[in-house]
């Protein structure tokens, strides 16, 4: 089973204070435990089920070490998918984003690569100057997802991690197609229907 | 140290509610009474305070008041962590603190302190763990002021009712000093310009010379006190080791070097990397005091860039945009530390920023010298110069940088200069590949880099080695195909080797696994501690209701430990080697480029996009 066993490294991106840890912490933990220790082998990681098949992630996420570039792009060269976090509260932040995604595709070398753009603190409502119309407009632009989230409300914190997935088997399948016996018309749920075009 | 209640009594007298929770594994793991149990343990804990606190486990008993506010606070915060996903917790009977009110947890340390007699046991250990917990974490909850206050308060407290007897009162005060003194050990000179400190310090010396007559066992202790005192106004650091005297020996003699007075400390002396622009987007990074004088600095960029110095001058871009000439004797830093403003290095041109070279690769021509150099001479400075930083990094840097990031509280110096020098070390890199025009050259450059990476990894500096290794994995260096091509299969295999390292699969296992194994001293990778502490920090609640939550602290501590244990060298393994001066000046003074649209834009000269 685990020789097979789908792996894909996701990598959690975004300015400092947007909340990136929470969202992990919340999508590796389904509940609050008192004791998380982040310094152990499997404290990123984590089994799901998505579209019927099961994946083990290991969840990349430069918190704590925003200033220090390096290793970001490490982060980068080794992620399979990423989710481009900012604050909806934060303008700054949403800057960053953009500046990060192009970092991605030049770490890449390609003009497209799976990602999700997420507008996480969507509970501070009242807060808000980046408007959803403005996040999917660059998400558009840049043929990649858009949803908004809370980590604090634990609202879609799943179904970014989830989406991803399922972006990154699409992309990996156009890359390199499976034989076609395997492929087997897979309709997405919910999904971007403009991912990959 | 007996069975008293009285610690109790004490904040029970003053009315307050402060609660420390105690855990008592194993014979509870059935016990589903909830709080009506909590008078049982309240009973269970005085009668033998004696067993004190361990770590681990969910379940929780507190000894406290009777209270029933506090019971009722607290079951809430049980349901809250008890949900416990896997207890493959080791077995143990003894008692731990896993949260209480501030107050509360410094009484019960201060209770459980362990005097002269008792150290050695395991019981004297275990407290001592919970010492050092608090003492590294405690400004996660209470502020320093905070701490001298409530220590002058358990040190002169009189409101016993009576209770306590002469030889009582004496072990108290004792004990107070006792941990005063680990404190002042643990901070050397971290807290050295603390005014909260030196007035507490102060303070605490005249209330126990002042209990000289009624207590003249003190002796010792006012001693002992006056000595931390005294150094501690004379600002130099209690050093017990070996090591340590050596460090604050070269202390001495650098600043007999720099003709400063010999009040200034390490600290006020401290270094910064001083950035000088050399073109429009690339600098030379060099470690200089924060008194340094225009003309030093002239001195050495004309010397190693082999110019004439009276052809050079230094100027200050301000933020606005203005333009400061600094003259030979003006300082480049202000009181604050902080940089008059960007600092460019310019011909005699007036009114012209000029630089003395116009482009980057005229530089290349003059700083190509790494060819002559060994590898690992190299990777000795390189560690020479990263170990200085590291060795004056306190434990307590790392939890002010994660949990007052934003607000400067000058508590990080050391931490942040190493992370810097590290960002620096790959960018150099970088720097120096993409910089080399001819491809055999450049071929030369990454098989040298591979070597210094794989001696710095030898010599334990597991920060270098990082960034070197990402400097070459960079995306603009990485991306130039033909020169890798062109680096023997040897080098390849080495490189992947050291790569796999860097691996952040699985949480960085690879990188974990093989430093646990290396021989202390040794440099981590910081920035994996870095985020370490901040998942502790944002995946744990600091508070439970009113109660510090000390199994986070006890976490966060633990993480913070591990400087100190890549600092020390019980075995004499020495990390500072002697390095030859010709590589010293190289390595003391790397060109860099920091422009990353700038390095990209080398590398597609070198390789275009798309062949």
């Amino acid at each position: 089973m685990s020789g097979d066993e789908e792996r894909f490294k996701l990598v959690v991106v975004g300015g400092g204070g947007v909340g990136k840890s929470a969202l992990t912490i919340q999508f590796i933990q389904s509940y609050f435990v008192s004791d998380y220790d982040p310094t152990i082998e499997d404290s990123y990681t984590k089994i799901c089920t998505v579209d019927g098949k099961e994946t083990r992630m290991d969840i990349l996420d430069t918190a704590g070490q925003e200033e220090f570039g390096a290793m970001r792009e490490q982060y980068m060269r080794s992620g399979e998918g990423f989710l481009l976090v900012f604050a909806l509260n934060d303008r700054g932040s949403f800057h960053e984003v953009q500046k990060f995604h192009t970092q991605i595709l030049r770490v890449k070398d390609r003009d497209d690569f799976p990602m999700v753009l997420v507008g996480n603190k969507a509970d501070l409502e009242q807060q808000r100057v980046i408007s959803r119309e403005d996040a999917q407009a660059f998400a558009r632009e840049n043929r990649i997802h858009y949803m908004e989230a809370s980590a604090k409300n634990r609202y879609n914190v799943d179904e970014t991690f989830l989406e991803l997935v399922q972006i990154i088997r699409m992309f990996q399948e156009m890359e390199c197609p499976p034989p076609p016996a395997h492929h087997t018309g897979k309709q997405k749920s919910g999904g971007c229907p403009c991912v990959l075009l | 140290m007996g069975s008293r209640p009285q610690p109790l009594s004490l904040w029970q007298g003053e009315g307050r509610l402060l609660h420390a929770a105690l855990v008592e594994q194993e014979e509870d793991e059935d016990d589903e009474e909830g709080s009506e149990e909590c008078g049982g343990s309240d009973t269970t804990s005085r009668a033998e305070p004696v067993t004190m606190p361990t770590f681990d486990v969910p379940y929780f008993r507190y000894i406290d008041d009777e209270g029933t506010e506090g019971e009722e606070e607290w079951s809430s915060s049980r349901s809250l962590s008890s949900i416990e996903e896997d207890s493959d917790s080791v077995v143990s009977d003894r008692y731990m603190v896993v949260s209480g009110t501030p107050e509360k947890v410094l009484e019960h340390l201060l209770y459980g302190l362990a005097l002269d007699d008792d150290q050695g046991t395991t019981q004297g250990k275990e407290s001592d763990t919970l010492v050092d917990d608090f003492l590294l974490t405690y400004p996660v909850f209470m502020s320093t002021s905070d701490l001298c206050q409530a220590l002058l308060g358990h040190y002169c407290t009189k409101n016993y009712r009576g209770k306590e007897d002469r030889k009582e009162a004496l072990e108290r005060k004792q004990k107070v000093l006792h941990l005063v003194s680990q404190w002042m050990c643990l901070c050397k000179d971290f807290l050295r310009e603390d005014e909260n400190v030196k007035l507490f310090m102060k303070t605490l010396c005249r209330y126990v010379l002042d209990d000289l007559y009624e207590h003249p066992a003190l002796e010792t202790d006012v001693r002992e006190l006056q000595k931390l005192y005294h150094l501690h106004r004379r600002h130099m650091a209690e050093e017990y080791s070996p090591q340590r005297k050596s460090k604050a020996l070269s202390h001495q003699v650098s600043l007999k070097e720099n003709g400063l007075q010999s009040r200034v400390t390490k600290r006020e002396s401290k270094e910064v990397l001083c950035h000088l622009y050399i073109t429009m987007d690339s600098y030379l990074s060099m470690k200089a005091h924060v008194g340094v004088l225009a003309q030093d600095l002239l001195h050495t960029v004309a010397e190693r860039m082999d110019v004439p110095e009276e052809e050079l001058i230094l100027v200050a871009v301000t933020y606005p945009g203005e333009r400061l000439l600094l003259q030979p004797h003006d300082r480049v830093f202000s009181e604050s530390s902080q940089q008059v403003g960007r600092l460019h290095i310019c011909r005699k041109d007036p009114g012209e920023v000029l630089y003395p070279f116009t482009d980057n690769s005229e530089l290349q021509q003059r700083t190509a010298r790494m060819f002559g150099l060994n590898t690992w001479d190299m990777a000795v400075a390189l560690t020479n110069f990263d170990w200085n930083i590291f060795d004056t990094i306190h434990e307590q840097e790392l939890v002010y940088f994660t949990f007052s990031r934003h607000a400067s509280s000058n508590h990080t110096a050391a931490l942040e200069l190493l992370l810097q020098r590290c960002n620096e070390v790959q960018l150099w890199v970088m720097t120096e590949v993409l910089l080399c025009p001819t491809l055999c050259k450049r071929v030369q450059l990454i098989k040298k880099f591979i070597k210094i990476a794989a001696h710095c990894k030898a010599q334990r500096n597991l920060s270098c080695f990082f960034a070197i290794i990402m400097g070459l994995n960079a995306a603009a260096v990485s991306r130039l195909s033909q020169t890798w091509e062109k680096i023997p299969g040897k080098f390849k295999k080495l490189f992947s080797e050291l790569e796999t390292v860097t691996d952040p699969s699985l949480n960085h296992k690879a990188y974990r696994d093989s430093f646990k194994k290396m021989k202390a001293p040794k440099i981590p990778f910081l920035p994996l501690l870095l985020k370490d502490i901040t998942f502790i920090h944002e995946g744990n609640k600091t508070f439970h209701d009113n109660l510090v939550n000390f199994e986070k602290l006890h976490m966060i501590a633990d993480t913070v430990r591990l400087i100190r244990q890549c600092q020390t060298d019980h075995m004499g393994n020495g990390i500072i080697q002697k390095s030859s001066p010709e590589v010293r000046s190289y390595i003391d003074y790397l060109h860099i480029i920091d422009s990353q649209q700038t390095l990209f834009d080398l590398s597609h000269r070198l390789e275009p996009r798309g062949i």
